[in-house]
């Protein structure tokens, strides 16, 4: 009002220094000086503590009754499965053969179906390129969500979890985690020496295919703690799990996302990953592009 | 705005026993984790609600986030209290949907339009402010938005909130001021019938 309008800082600049940002800047007596003298910027300044005030005394909103009675039908559901999925593991994995139907027990409810349905299909073109057409849309998502460094969606189990039983080695780590994470057409690129099978479409089974030592690691709360020995953190979801062998050695490659987009975390463990022991054999940043 | 809730950063008497709760679960006590959910569950609850500013993606996001909690527990190592871990489970979980419907823009909470006032301006009650507040929520960044909701509606820690949002501390400042500046413009009209023009030259003419 008394000063000319082009002498207001701007909004930003009136929020930082309410905040406390701009304090031990070169900016902040001017702006400070010019607050304590222009009405309209004082009452901004205002304003914004207005708001704080209201903020802070919005009232607390309970979780209504059909939320919270839907929320514990979910983990009385997931606690069922989680309990089957003990009961199956001592049987399961003999040679390398889990039936399908125990196997997509361990989902919880609401993933099975479509991944049922999705490793049905697949399991009827398994080997024929193309395959990964078909559950590229699962995938996506969870390859995206995971992107964003989350860890909680239920269908954590659509991450790339596959039992290649490739042999990585430190010069094919990096184009081999790229194919995990970018490549939807990993099924059908050339198999490695080692693997004579056709090979299987992405979760299709993961249980039936892999290194028989790393069995305790397909187990999700294992899985979960090793992961979280690695990031010091719990609930960091990775992007890809490959139960495959490195240097000729039964190892799980862990892909985790990282705070830079444009690179993927791999992990190289041993079967005996777990909390206090990472059991590391080989760690690299991996661009996704190569 | 550094009121923290008990314990959540240093850990005081309450997060021992979310711990054993963890610990016990991850033990196989099958009644450890719903005792975990129903002593936290209305905060989590408005945390979403107000993160993602819709009744059925907020119930969605919670019960993917108390899922996966279930399943990580064994993992959980105790390096941060178990309602931080919980926290970072949940706003993770809504960050993840906002991001995935970002093509649509983000739905404002029921009952009040994101533009208009619910009621005229001069009828405005304690209700009515609080509509409209949603309302000007549900139109920030959802970054500036999961920071004030965590800070200046529910009175975390900028600390706190930092590790719950894995941001630095200056980002979390920096979210607040910037999204708190946002409402404010966006409630002035509201809450000043006739707002005085200067109010909102500062940043028009600058």
């Amino acid at each position: 009002m008394n000063e000319p309008a082009a002498d207001h800082p701007g909004i930003d600049a009136l929020c930082d220094l309410d905040a406390g940002l701009l304090a031990g800047t070169p900016g902040e007596a001017d702006i400070q000086a010019h607050v304590a003298g222009c009405a309209s910027c004082a009452d901004f300044i205002a304003l914004l503590a207005t708001t704080r005030e209201q903020l802070a005394a919005l009232p607390a909103v309970p979780m209504p009754p059909d939320v919270a009675e839907r929320i514990d039908a979910a983990l009385a559901s997931e606690a069922t499965s989680d309990q089957s999925a003990n009961d199956e593991s001592a049987p399961a994995t003999v040679a390398g053969v889990t039936p399908l139907g125990s196997a997509r027990s361990r989902r919880p409810r609401w993933v099975r179906g479509a991944s049922a349905v999705a490793a049905g299909i697949a399991l009827l073109v398994a080997g024929a390129v193309g395959v990964d057409a078909l559950t590229a849309g699962n995938e996506k998502s969870g390859t995206v969500s995971g992107a964003a460094e989350g860890n909680s969606a239920p269908n954590d189990r659509a991450q790339r979890d596959t039992g290649s039983a490739r042999n990585y080695t430190s010069a094919t780590l990096a184009d081999g985690v790229r194919a995990l994470v970018g490549d939807r057409n990993i099924a059908a690129r050339p198999p490695q020496p080692k693997s004579a099978s056709p090979p299987l479409p992405l979760g299709a089974q993961p249980d039936a295919v892999g290194p028989p030592d790393l069995r305790r690691l397909r187990s999700p709360a294992q899985l979960a703690s090793c992961v979280a020995e690695l990031t010091g953190r719990a609930g960091v979801r990775p992007l890809a799990i490959d139960y495959a062998t490195y240097d000729g050695e039964p190892a799980v490659i862990i892909v985790l996302p990282d705070a830079d987009p444009a690179v993927v975390q791999a992990w190289v463990v041993g079967p005996g990953c777990s909390t206090g022991n990472p059991d590391l054999r080989h760690r690299e940043v991996v661009p996704r592009t190569g | 705005m550094d009121g923290a809730p008990e314990g959540v950063v240093t850990g005081a008497p309450a997060a021992d026993s979310d711990l054993e709760l963890v610990r016990a679960h991850a033990a196989g006590d099958p009644e450890a984790f719903g005792e975990l959910v129903r002593r936290h569950r209305d905060r989590l609850w408005a945390v979403a609600l107000r993160t993602l500013g819709d009744r059925e993606e907020a119930a969605d996001a919670l019960q993917d986030a108390f899922i996966s909690a279930f399943r990580a527990a064994a993992g959980f190592r105790g390096d941060s209290a178990v309602t931080t871990w919980l926290h970072r489970i949940v706003v993770n979980a809504c960050l993840d949907r906002v991001r995935r419907r970002a093509a649509r823009p983000v739905a404002p909470l029921p009952e009040t339009g994101p533009d208009e006032p619910a009621e005229p301006r001069d009828a405005m009650g304690e209700r009515d402010i609080r509509l409209a507040i949603d309302g000007a929520l549900a139109r920030l960044p959802i970054e500036q938005r999961s920071a004030i909701v965590l800070v200046d509606i529910h009175g975390y820690s900028v600390a706190e909130t930092a590790v719950i949002l894995d941001i630095a501390e200056g980002t979390v400042k920096s979210r607040c001021a910037r999204g708190r500046g946002r409402l404010a413009v966006l409630l002035a009209g509201i809450r000043n019938p006739d707002p005085p023009s200067d109010v909102e030259k500062p940043g028009v003419e600058s």
